[in-house]
């Protein structure tokens, strides 16, 4: 599992994680390299035993610890290596794993790919809440209910979950924000190639810049909002400025990232773990 | 517009969060001999309160409507504000008088036990001609979360569903509404739930000194009924009673575990100042409690399971759907 070098993409819901898998599938610029770990029904279903024996909720504020002693069992190292064979199939060299689960799981797979590169996608939170809105519930419910808090939650406990330095992580993660590639494609592709470059060791050439320029189509700009997060009243200052931090990282500046600065507030677990069961309830599948 | 003259006994108010003991405490007190109300009037007992939660069914229609011409949200910071202002209008404050007069001849003392009742108690301040007596209920408020989720929700989502936190965050800005409102006014009694059942001796005997303050009369008839109160105190009674203290519960907030231990403080005694600073909303705390129960409501709508008790049915009309337009 140690000789090939999986590229994670990994971001909350609806925070340009897609268009930014795509990107990477022209980079890496063979169909072959662009793998997801065995069937995703498979994958599914792993998720939800692995979540089942880590405790049973998905959000917990002990989940993250338990699903890395987990990694360290064999049974279930052998049982995700199966499931992860596609990476070790043909070549060594990247291969670009579009992650599910908004990272959640990432502290169980981490330990197996130690040297994987991850690029994380944001985007303004607000406006991701109103494209997850949009896409994942019915419109009467979605009419009836308040997101921002709740979306809150779920993006800033991710990104404490993808950005925290771990124990084992190698490199820097990169940073790419959903309004800096729309707003300025050139330069953030560019910056994208770099980082690509420099953590794998392969270069495609200046072309790949243009190739991948054609992917980005800023009419599927939706939900744009981008000041509206900061005055929002339900959201917590550290969320506001998480926010701001990211925003500072997309734009290139190198800042560290102190998990202390921002903290979960109080209940955040009870919150997303009520909202989804009830959601659960109402839609009749997982939120 | 009066409800009484000047010279009338105190109506007594007890305030406390749903599940909160409050019930236990309207029993003590009408056991002392105040009135809830004509018989008629009150919300009958259900499954969650087999003995009857001695509420004034006119009172909460009157909250109902209240809160609707408050135009914004129970959970916003400004509703006690809101709500206090409408006792500048005559019509509201007409009805609320009418209210007040149906429940007792005039010499008689009575009270109001409803658990949104401290909400409006800055607006009752204002047209009552005589200030209320005001219990504060205080209960752990996980226990109490455990409890509503026991009796309030159906079984299959109380297993899943975690209620500590959404009770804490009501119960908190329930107490930024009551305790700036009697700040000065020495009259109130915080009465803690569990010393009730723990100590019932020494806190039925500060409870009747408390009460003896409504009226001299009440006082001295008050007085002979120590053992019919006793005998409403069952401690096998005591349901959800937890292993572990608030303050030692990991995932609460600390803010709330301040609270808890102010009160605690003042029902053993002590002269402190509410501190509105140190226990400000929570930001998320209004979606929360607004899509909790936007999620009861659309579930008792879809699942014959979960239609609501008939206390529930009586108050929810009780939460219309929040502004849109925020």
């Amino acid at each position: 599992m140690r000789e090939i070098r999986p590229l994670f993409v990994v971001g909350v819901e609806c925070s340009g994680a897609g268009l930014i898998t795509r990107l990477i599938g022209r980079w890496l610029g063979e169909a072959s390299a662009v793998v997801q770990p065995s069937d995703p029904a498979d994958y599914r279903a792993f998720s939800r035993e692995l979540i089942a024996a880590a405790g049973g909720e998905r959000w917990s504020p002990e989940l993250p610890g338990r699903l890395a002693e987990l990694a360290g069992d064999s049974d279930w190292r052998e049982r995700a290596e199966r499931l992860a064979a596609p990476f070790a199939a043909d070549r060594p060299g990247a291969r670009l794993w579009p992650f599910p689960e908004s990272g959640v799981l990432l502290p169980f797979w981490q330990p197996l790919f130690p040297g994987a590169v991850r690029v994380v996608a944001t985007r303004n939170p607000l406006d991701a809440s109103r494209s997850f809105l949009a896409r994942r519930f019915p419109e009467k419910l979605a009419r009836m209910l308040q997101f921002p808090a709740y979306f809150a939650f779920r993006w800033q406990l991710a990104m404490l979950e993808l950005l925290s330095p771990r124990v084992g992580w190698t490199g820097e993660p990169l940073v790419v924000g959903f309004e800096h590639l729309l707003r300025s494609p050139v330069e953030q592709v560019r910056r994208l190639v770099r980082f690509l470059e420099a953590s794998t060791g392969e270069s495609r050439g200046d072309d790949a810049v243009w190739t991948l320029l054609e992917e980005i189509d800023p009419t599927r700009w939706h939900h744009r909002n981008e000041h509206g997060f900061f005055e929002l009243g339900a959201v917590t200052s550290e969320q506001k400025e998480l926010c701001r931090h990211l925003q500072r990282r997309a734009a290139d500046t190198a800042e560290p990232f102190d998990p202390d600065r921002f903290p979960m507030p109080a209940y955040a677990w009870e919150y997303l773990r009520n909202f989804d069961t009830f959601a659960e309830q109402v839609i009749g599948e997982a939120v | 517009m009066s409800a009484t003259t000047s010279s009338s006994p105190r109506p007594i108010f007890i305030l406390g969060g749903e599940r909160s003991g409050s019930s236990r405490v309207a029993e003590l007190v009408r056991a002392w001999g105040a009135s809830p109300g004509p018989e008629e009037s009150l919300v009958p007992a259900d499954t969650a309160s087999p003995r009857g939660t001695l509420e004034h069914a006119p009172l909460v229609g009157l909250l109902r409507d209240l809160y609707a011409a408050a135009e914004t949200s129970l959970w916003t910071p400004d509703f006690p504000a809101r709500v206090a202002a409408l006792a500048d209008d005559s019509s509201w404050a007409t009805r609320a008088a009418d209210c007040a007069r149906a429940m007792a001849e005039p010499e008689a003392v009575w009270f109001w036990k409803e658990p949104l009742l401290g909400f409006f108690l800055p607006f009752w301040q204002r047209v009552l001609p005589v200030p209320p007596l005001c219990l504060v209920v205080v209960r752990n408020p996980h226990d109490a979360a455990h409890s509503f989720a026991r009796t309030r929700l159906p079984k299959d989502l109380a297993s899943r569903l975690r209620t500590t936190g959404w009770y804490a965050l009501g119960w908190a800005a329930l107490m930024r509404s009551v305790l700036p409102a009697l700040e000065g006014d020495s009259g109130h009694l915080i009465l803690i739930y569990e010393e009730l059942l723990r100590s019932p001796v020494v806190q039925v005997q500060r409870l009747c000194r408390a009460l003896g303050a409504c009226s001299a009369a009440a006082a001295e008839q008050g007085a002979g009924r120590l053992a019919e109160m006793f005998e409403r105190l069952d401690p096998g009674l005591w349901h959800s009673k937890s292993e572990i203290s608030f303050s030692d519960l990991p995932q609460a907030d600390e803010r709330h575990k301040d609270l808890l231990r102010h009160l605690h403080r003042r029902a053993a005694g002590a002269t402190e100042p509410y501190e509105a600073s140190r226990h400000a909303a929570a930001p998320y705390h209004r979606e929360w409690a607004e899509n909790f129960d936007a999620f009861r409501r659309h579930l008792a709508l879809l699942d014959s399971e979960t239609v609501p008790s008939e206390r529930d049915r009586r108050r929810h009309p009780f939460w219309p759907a929040p502004p849109r337009n925020r």
